[in-house]
């Protein structure tokens, strides 16, 4: 996998962060003249600066002679190394072998081939998932490592997985590919000689020269290549390892505090980190992020709290969307940052033919997770009961996360009916003509259960339940306090419920 | 003659005002009770769509006109929504109604934006047996209404939405509206305001589902003087034993005890409840 021009696409992202102040330059950046440099030289330029006349190779003074308003970029050789390092990591939900050869991305996926549907379907999910990280990709496959990021050169890349063929396939490479492998300042020259001299230019010309000479004019470096491009000889490779944790962070391209400049940077940290946790066969129930704001300015925190451990970055967008819809910005953030911890393993899900009960649950999950972002954390509850003779500790509203309490199998059913509504604070009612009065005389239907005592935690209740009804027919659930303290006081009578 | 052979030779996409249409197949839940299904199209809570039922106010019997259908949904293992309802529902009538309580879960939403909002999002997910929501205002605007109405249609399962009386002079794109009346002996009247079909000129009356059905009603004495009680904390431990007794060993008799005060004590005796055997120990 190869990101082409990579110091290029830096460079750009960079000038469009650094512009952000004046809104004119930004319009301009994108489509303006920019060129990297490395050792006072052009090293890449883009589309408009070649179009003016700036090529790969050319000095400051000539290239701001061609065209003055280019923008002169030094390389960025440390940002470079961060992305490819956290594409990797990205690439690596595909197959634990990655490892990196330059600005390449190289992955052994003979092994997950069957799993992710053959090599034309992982490629189009690596292309996809690349697009979706907005960074532009050459995907080529070729039986050797070598082969391959030759191939990738090419655009649209070329897939050769047959060893025999592999010859034919490479026929078209440009032998400039060979120059990284050359091993003296002669076999540099003599390379650039081939071309201009001998009118080699493609590797199928050049592999029919014999085999003698190649060795005394290229050198054995650049042989080595070809027969390791060709696999005639191993071309072994050693596996990066992939972190426990990782810290990601994203500049944004415009100073913001709205949420909808924020999301598209969260999505392709999410994104990111869903990559990496995958190919862990992890999952996670939290993600800290950051917003960074103006130096001075402490950052804000964000939260991302899953039902449980999952790794899926679409879920996780969503739960950012609400997050954001939800925040009070202290300012503008010039910054996010994402902190994901080792995880929990999780199985992949299999493949099914009907959806199974877990998905459901999955997707049940993912909708409390939404409402609980955007309704805050105490909003869902769940009902519980428990065993206890006294009506208020009979039941309880559990916030999801605590696990409901077992119902005791030898558990005493209460007398009378409960009922549906339950007033956490009983309702005081008055007594007229020895009856209790809500809106009109009650009458008494059933009853009297009595329920009394429950010194051992201090709560102790001595009151006799009713159920009566009013004369349009609602019933209630009512007690008379019979409690010691209240003896002499007037008897009360309370509303404790609604049969809804 | 001519004119009604006429009539009878119309294509059957034509609706007759006095039948239920046929070209629509209306997905539903039994309700539970058969006086209802009959004049429900489709023969049940409609699916789909939005149900408003009007109240005049919360406690007459509202939810256990439900509380078949949330059984039938909870033992399918259908989740079962309460988004913003007037009080706390109280588990252990729930559970004593049959309702599996772990697939139910209360929200609370504040403010009507939010209400509206998790009620659409809650109808786009499939395990949502049915949702259940509460709006106190009478002036919803008809536009959060018909919003509702659209996501409804999401949804495979039924949506109510619980509104006070007065909201049933405001035009609703509700496919079904009941106003619920309490009457005396647990009944309920149903007025049926609006369904797909033919206009239902008659009240319906239901008897509800239990709450009191194991205990016989009668008129008890309102006021039976208290100190005719005996005291039971000067025998409580006698009683622990007796109660415990009888939890166990007679449990058909636990629920007749449809006796007033001036009825014998000791059968009055049996309803008491102490401190559990565990804690007098």
């Amino acid at each position: 996998m190869r990101i082409p021009d990579l110091p290029l696409l830096l460079a750009e992202q960079s000038l469009g962060r650094s512009a952000a102040g004046s809104p004119v330059a930004i319009q301009s950046a994108a489509g303006s003249p920019v060129a990297v440099h490395e050792a006072g030289r052009a090293l890449q330029v883009n589309a408009s600066a070649r179009h003016k006349g700036v090529v790969p190779g050319i000095g400051q003074a000539g290239a701001l002679g061609h065209c003055p308003e280019l923008h002169w970029v030094a390389r960025m050789p440390e940002a470079e190394n961060d992305f490819l390092r956290r594409k990797l990591w990205w690439l690596s939900q595909w197959t634990p072998k990655v490892c990196r050869e330059d600005s390449l991305l190289l992955a052994e996926v003979s092994g997950s081939l069957r799993l992710f549907g053959g090599l034309e379907s992982l490629i189009g999910q690596m292309t996809e998932g690349m697009r979706g990280l907005e960074t532009p990709v050459h995907i080529a496959a070729a039986c050797t490592p070598r082969a391959a990021a030759w191939l990738s050169w090419h655009n649209p890349p070329q897939i050769a997985l047959d060893r025999a063929k592999l010859a034919q396939a490479l026929a078209g490479i440009d032998i400039e590919c060979l120059r990284p492998y050359a091993d003296s300042a002669g076999a540099h020259r003599n390379l650039s000689m081939m071309r201009e001299g001998l009118a080699v230019h493609r590797l199928k010309e050049l592999l029919q020269l014999p085999r003698q000479g190649l060795r005394q004019r290229l050198g054995a470096g650049i042989l080595r290549a070809i027969d390791q491009a060709l696999g005639r000889i191993p071309d072994p490779r050693s596996w990066e390892p992939i972190p426990d944790r990782i810290e990601l962070s994203c500049e944004l391209a415009m100073w913001s505090a709205a949420s909808e400049q924020l999301l598209p940077a969260g999505r392709k940290l999410l994104h990111e980190a869903c990559g990496w946790l995958r190919g862990r066969q992890r999952g996670v129930a939290l993600i800290t992020m950051q917003a960074m704001h103006r130096p001075g300015t402490p950052p804000t925190p964000i939260a991302l709290r899953a039902q449980r451990a999952h790794h899926c970055a679409a879920r996780y967008t969503l739960l950012l969307a609400e997050k954001l819809q939800q925040l009070q910005l202290p300012g503008e953030v010039s910054e996010l940052r994402l902190q994901c911890g080792p995880g929990e393993v999780i199985g992949n899900p299999s493949a099914n033919l009907f959806p199974l009960a877990s998905e459901a649950e999955e997707e049940w999950d993912d909708l409390l997770e939404r409402l609980r972002a955007r309704l805050g954390r105490s909003s869902i509850r769940r009902l519980s009961r428990l065993d206890d003779h006294r009506p208020e500790f009979a039941h309880r509203l559990l916030p999801l996360e605590e696990p409901p309490g077992k119902w005791p199998a030898h558990a005493t059913e209460p007398g009378l009916p409960r009922p549906i509504w339950f007033l956490s604070r009983p309702l005081r009612i008055e007594e007229r003509r020895n009856r209790p009065f809500w809106h009109s005389p009650l009458r008494l239907l059933a009853g009297p259960e009595r329920i009394e005592t429950g010194w051992w935690d201090g709560h102790e209740v001595a009151r006799d339940y009713f159920i009566a009804c009013d004369e349009e027919h609602t019933m209630y659930w009512i007690y008379r306090e019979r409690s010691r303290a209240q003896a002499t006081a007037a008897q009360g009578w309370f509303i404790h419920g609604y049969f809804g | 003659m001519n004119a009604q052979r006429k009539l009878a030779q119309l294509p059957e996409q034509v609706w007759w005002a006095d039948r239920w249409p046929q070209s629509t197949q209306q997905p539903s839940m039994a309700t539970g009770f058969a006086a209802l299904d009959r004049e429900l199209p489709g023969s049940g809570w409609p699916c789909s769509v939005l149900t408003e039922l009007l109240v005049p106010r919360p406690g007459i019997g509202e939810l256990r006109l439900l509380i078949p259908l949330m059984r039938e949904l909870s033992a399918q293992a259908r989740k079962i929504l309460l988004l913003g309802p007037p009080m706390p529902p109280y588990a252990p009538a729930l559970a004593a109604h049959g309702v599996a309580l772990e697939q139910l879960l209360v929200i609370e939403a504040q403010r009507p934006v939010d209400r509206l909002w998790a009620v659409e999002q809650s109808l786009h997910s499939s395990s949502l047996g049915c949702l259940i929501t509460w709006v106190s205002d009478p002036e919803v605007r008809p536009e959060a209404l018909r919003r509702l109405q659209m996501a409804a249609q999401r949804s495979p399962g039924p949506l109510f939405m619980f509104r006070p009386l007065k909201a049933q002079f405001q035009p609703s794109p509700a496919a079904l509206r009941i106003m619920l009346l309490p009457q005396p002996q647990q009944r309920l009247a149903l007025h049926v305001l609006k369904r797909r079909g033919p206009v239902l000129g008659c009240t319906l009356e239901l008897t509800l589902p239990e709450a009191l059905q194991r205990v016989s009603l009668r008129s008890v004495a309102p006021h039976a003087p208290p100190q005719s009680l005996p005291d039971h904390r000067d025998h409580q431990n006698h009683r622990d034993h007796r109660d415990h007794h009888n939890h166990c060993d007679q449990p058909a008799n636990r629920g007749s005890f449809s006796h007033g005060l001036a009825k014998p004590l000791p059968s009055l005796d049996r309803l008491a409840h102490t401190r559990p055997a565990a804690a007098s120990g």
